[in-house]
């Protein structure tokens, strides 16, 4: 039953990008919001993880066996890890669009997603790339 | 007295509307795990210092390490002594599909319990309401007729053992562990 994966990946896709939200908006990294505003970063975080489990429960049958097309479990930690990594990646990128700062400014001096506190994800990465190409073994040098 | 728990449990199936209707949401094969992978997930990057935020990344490491680990426990308990579902032998109203492998170990409980264990190692309030979660996905089975009461007892407690033993390993196997999180810091993404 294709649709059941499908709802699946929608389903988990939404509801660990408010996570995300909730869990970074209680560790302060500011750069990684899409609401600057922490108690508007929560409510949001939420909605997307309510509207997420009511939408995928209310959808459709969920009581499918593996055998006549539900997700074993296998099938449902693959698609779980692709769609909470899809979830990462849309979120540094669409909030490194939303919260970029113009103009160039000083390079991260942070270590992590510590550095998110004060850059976004695409602020912080070229910085982090020179230095790995810098730090590249003897062997990968002409 | 196994299967007298499950009769008795299950004899509520049809007295409370709309306990029946959250117990088919809480038993499907997709609220609690999506709901624990998410505290997972969550966890991964709630910590508010670089510290607290290491030690909820291993963790999470030791959680998924262990809910895989698990399920593999799970598979080669089930294949050498393998239990008929009660609803096969008992007169139950069930509230889910009928599965058809072995009943022994209960594998929701064996998810359950290694994230909850997992997490209690950083986080015991965390760790606390993983359990919860767990617990009630385990009573949840066996109200829907499809675990017996040991069916989940052992699938927790089979969690939790390889959780302790995925701990032991991870740190007998060092710097390994932390040559994944540092290769995560370095790209942002712990």
């Amino acid at each position: 039953m294709e649709d059941l994966g499908l709802d699946y990946v929608i389903f988990v896709f939404l509801a660990s990008i408010g996570v995300i939200q909730l869990a970074v908006a209680h560790a302060g990294l500011t750069k990684i919001l899409f609401l600057k505003r922490t108690p508007y970063a929560y409510a949001l975080g939420l909605t997307l993880v309510v509207v997420g489990f009511t939408w995928f429960f209310r959808e459709g049958p969920r009581h499918v066996p593996d055998t006549v097309g539900g997700l074993d479990g296998n099938d449902q930690a693959a698609r779980f890890a692709l769609s909470a990594l899809a979830a990462v990646f849309f979120t540094v990128m669409a909030t490194s669009a939303l919260n970029r700062r113009a103009g160039d400014g000083p390079p991260p001096t942070l270590h992590g997603l510590e550095a998110l506190r004060d850059q976004t994800y695409l602020e912080s990465l070229p910085t982090r790339l020179r230095s790995l190409w810098e730090e590249r073994p003897p062997w990968m040098r002409r | 007295m196994d299967a007298a728990i499950v009769r008795w449990l299950n004899s509520g199936v049809g007295t409370l509307p709309w306990l029946d209707d959250f117990i088919k949401v809480v038993v499907s094969d997709y609220f609690v795990p999506v709901t624990l992978s998410l505290i997972v997930l969550g966890v991964w990057f709630g910590g508010k210092t670089p510290l607290s935020r290491e030690l909820h990344q291993r963790a999470a490491l030791t959680a998924m390490l262990g809910l895989a680990f698990g399920n593999l426990t799970v598979q080669i308990i089930g294949a050498l002594a393998f239990r008929d579902r009660p609803y096969l032998s008992q007169p139950l109203e069930l509230l889910f599909y009928q599965p058809t492998d072995s009943s022994f170990p209960a594998n929701p409980a064996v998810v359950g319990a290694a994230i909850a264990a997992g997490l209690w190692g950083a986080n015991r309030r965390m760790g606390a309401v993983a359990f919860g979660i767990a617990a009630l996905w385990g009573v949840s089975r066996v109200y829907a007729g499809v675990s017996y009461p040991t069916d989940v007892l052992a699938g927790a407690a089979i969690g939790v053992v390889v959780v302790m033993a995925v701990t032991w390993v991870l740190r007998r196997i060092e710097p390994l562990p932390t040559m994944v999180i540092q290769l995560a810091q370095r790209f942002y993404l712990a």
